[in-house]
């Protein structure tokens, strides 16, 4: 029972990331990817929408444990997940 | 086949339309007999003080609008419990009944449900 975490703000990251569960993934979208600048220790996948990304000149400064994401991989990631919850705050 | 719904309430009202709009999304919810819930974080717990008057800025008064859920059968009221503390806020603040929940009551109630939404 996986859930998706779609963070659009940066500072939804101190809400979200109490309530991440096995099996679960989070993807910064948006301002969320500005949350990757720093290291996010937790044990769930990051990933990060580099078209985001890009536009916001952070390409190559991202958190080393965040891997990019297209948006392909975006549809696959609400795909595999049972729910999503998006954090926008 | 009704689904199970969370609205995840994070917004304090008054400031902005969110948490109005949000409120009668969980009311069509509601009467569309939908197991519907609520979870009230951060600011989201402004909405449940008590003695609100929205007359006075010219809005509806989202707590008295929150009081009409459990006669919508909304049977789910909950509060993050570590946000009631950051906040200094208690039980007997808030307009109606609620259950507290701490990080991981609400991480098993968000992994009950079919949709999760704001």
């Amino acid at each position: 029972m996986a859930t998706l975490h779609v963070l659009n703000k940066a500072a939804a990251w101190t809400d979200c990331e109490p309530l991440l569960g096995p099996g679960d993934a989070v993807l910064l979208i948006e301002d969320g990817v500005y949350a990757a600048r720093q290291p996010l220790s937790v044990d769930v996948p990051i990933r990060a929408l580099d078209p985001d990304v890009q536009a916001r000149g952070l390409s190559g400064q991202l958190a080393p444990n965040v891997e990019l994401a297209s948006f392909d991989d975006f549809v696959a990631l609400v795909v595999s997940h049972d729910r999503v919850v998006t954090w926008s705050q | 086949m009704a689904k199970r719904i969370l609205f995840l309430l994070n917004r304090a009202p008054y400031g902005s339309s969110y948490a109005l709009e949000a409120l009668e999304s969980v009311l069509v919810a509601a009467l569309f007999d939908q197991q519907v819930s609520v979870l009230f974080k951060g600011a989201g717990l402004h909405q449940l003080l008590k003695g609100q008057d929205g007359a006075a800025v010219g809005q509806r008064t989202v707590g008295k609008m929150l009081g009409a859920l459990p006669e919508y059968g909304v049977a789910g009221l909950f509060v993050c419990a570590p946000s009631a503390a950051r906040l200094g806020l208690t039980e007997g603040d808030f307009c109606l009944p609620v259950t507290l929940l701490d990080h991981d009551g609400q991480r098993r109630i968000i992994n009950e449900q079919d949709i999760v939404t704001g």
